[in-house]
């Protein structure tokens, strides 16, 4: 079904608005779940909650690309949940995660307490991403938004995983340049 | 902030973003591999159209058939009505293959079908020749007489079994510096079904033949293109009249140096540019003598002069190559013209009727110069249109 359709059943408020949301993007929402979170059931129940969500959005809110729309969402709860319950779990041998490689650009600060900051925040990565050449980019949203493994991106882009390692790193030097200077975390 | 803050940030990238990041991308040896493989295709393709033509050069080796027929009206336009289809002299010895006919469509199984091979010869430059006739994959062997002028060749009268056959004449001209005269081949026969056949010609042929000729079942089929090579490297296809089937496949080799297709040349033909075009030329002169040929080629007249006194034309002909713009050239070609028809006239070529029709047209027409040196025929013509395309 087009987008626009499951959109429309949405603003009709039919149930059936979900029963074809998830037919049509529940395996993409459950592996950005999945990847943030590494839990399969955390995951699905990740799902489900961005299906209420869209649920609730949806309208007054219409969205312009559905998909982009729900992986946030998704993203938005599943991060909720890993910062609740994943402190514990962290560490304990296991691979690197997003969270650890990103936390050397933030030093290891407090959470923002300012709603104000946040948006700050988040306008600046966005320019930021925005700015990167496209491949650098692409490579950011894939590890950083989607929390997609290494190997996963190397095979979408046709690169070595070396090669993303290393391009995550200098984008990650670039963007605690950028936050610095942004005076969002200290020199 | 911590790392959650920051990770949380980047949700907020534009969904743009979000969508181009989820196209894979083909890895650097994916379009190495695919840029390999265009370039092999490249070549491939090139190295087929190279042999091939190769191939139509060398042996002229094009399949196709004209429809002439003198007798009869014709409705294929013919551009120049009234004429026999004409060759000019060959300038250049070489081996002949002419390819005649090929696929003659239906023929009712052990019925006889007349088939007879012209080889009409004007002039001095061809000491033999054959009729190669394939019947059903049996190939028959047919000696030609044609040594000397007006030489006729043989009637042919194999027993058709089914539906196959081909013919090919191959002969050797030889050089001969003041041979003039025509050459043309025809093939006629009587097909058991005719409607069968002009529906299998007609869909084989459509582009070429907007109609094709028939009437009570006798087919008349003549080619009068010829192909040769010179010395293996340069090849020229000369054709007349009556040759526009193949029209687009020998001009692609033959306009070349024009920078006209084949099927610009077809298009051109077609809404019969041709017939508003008239082309002059000195062909060749004799200080000594004071002497100087001459060619006309009109849609109505054409003619290639002896060696004749009019020297005047040398000069006007140099002054036709030196001529410092298109406008003052067409002036002194008109000037040319005007002393060519004049003496054509004047030797009794063209009547004086002809003469008044052929200057009041030449007022109206393109006009040409055809420079020195090379044979004049419809390509003179179409060199005249491409001079009036690219200069008016």
């Amino acid at each position: 079904m087009e987008d626009s359709a499951i959109i429309e059943l949405y603003r009709q408020r039919s149930e059936s608005a979900i029963t074809e949301t998830e037919k049509k993007y529940g395996a993409y929402c459950f592996t950005a779940a999945d990847h943030i979170l590494g839990n399969e059931e955390d995951a699905k129940e990740c799902v489900n909650d961005t299906w209420l969500a869209a649920w609730n959005a949806i309208p007054p809110h219409r969205p312009s690309v559905l998909r982009a729309f729900l992986v946030k969402i998704t993203r938005n709860i599943a991060l909720t949940r890993l910062e609740k319950n994943t402190a514990l779990k962290r560490g304990a041998g296991k691979a690197l995660t997003p969270f650890d490689e990103l936390e050397e650009c933030v030093g290891g600060g407090t959470g923002t307490e300012e709603a104000a900051e946040a948006r700050m925040l988040e306008e600046t990565v966005r320019r930021f991403v925005r700015e990167l050449p496209k491949r650098d980019g692409n490579i950011f949203i894939r590890r950083y938004f989607f929390a997609d493994p290494i190997p996963e991106i190397a095979g979408r882009y046709g690169l070595s995983g070396n090669n993303v390692t290393v391009i995550l790193s200098r984008t990650r030097k670039k963007l605690k340049e950028r936050l610095k200077k942004e005076g969002l975390i200290g020199e | 902030m911590n790392e959650f803050d920051l990770f949380s940030a980047v949700g907020a990238v534009d969904d743009d973003l979000i969508e181009r990041s989820e196209k894979k991308e083909p890895s650097v040896r994916s379009r190495i591999r695919k840029l390999f493989i265009a370039a092999a295709a490249i070549a491939v393709a090139v190295g087929v159209i190279f042999g091939a033509r190769c191939l139509i050069l060398r042996f002229g080796a094009l399949p196709g058939v004209t429809i002439a027929d003198s007798n009869k009206e014709n409705k294929v336009k013919n551009p120049f009505p009234g004429q026999e289809p004409e060759m000019l002299p060959l300038p250049w010895a070489g081996d002949y293959s002419i390819r005649l006919f090929s696929g003659t469509g239906s023929f009712a199984p052990g019925k006889p079908v007349i088939l007879k091979a012209e080889l009409s010869v004007e002039g001095d430059w061809l000491t033999d020749g054959t009729v190669l006739l394939t019947v059903n994959g049996a190939e028959k062997d047919f000696s030609l007489s044609c040594t000397g002028a007006g030489a006729d060749g043989n009637v042919l009268r194999p027993v058709m079994n089914d539906g196959s056959a081909s013919m090919e004449l191959t002969f050797t001209p030889l050089w001969n510096d003041h041979a003039s005269g025509k050459i043309s081949f025809g093939l006629s026969f009587v097909p058991s079904d005719p409607d069968a056949f002009f529906a299998r010609l007609s869909a084989s042929y459509s582009d070429a033949y907007p109609e094709i000729w028939k009437e009570s079942g006798t087919v008349s089929l003549r080619t009068d293109e010829t192909y040769y090579a010179a010395d293996g490297v340069e090849t020229r296809i000369r054709a007349s009249s009556s040759a526009m089937g193949l029209m687009n496949d020998m001009l692609i080799a033959h306009y070349r140096s024009f920078a006209i297709t084949g099927k610009e040349f077809s298009r051109i033909w077609y809404e019969e540019e041709l017939r508003d075009c008239v082309c002059v030329s000195v062909v060749s002169y004799s200080e000594a003598n004071g002497t100087v040929r001459y060619q006309y080629l009109s849609p109505t007249v054409r003619y290639e002069s002896d060696f004749v006194p009019v020297w005047e034309m040398v000069g006007l002909s140099h002054a036709i190559l030196d001529a410092e713009s298109a406008e003052e050239e067409e002036v002194l070609t008109r000037r040319l013209m005007d002393m060519v028809l004049s003496d054509m006239r004047a030797r009794g070529v063209i009547s004086d009727a002809e003469y008044e029709t052929e200057r009041s047209l030449a007022e109206v027409r393109k006009v040409g110069f055809w420079e020195p040196g090379f044979p004049m025929g419809l390509d003179g013509l179409a060199h005249v249109v491409q001079k009036y395309r690219y200069t008016h």
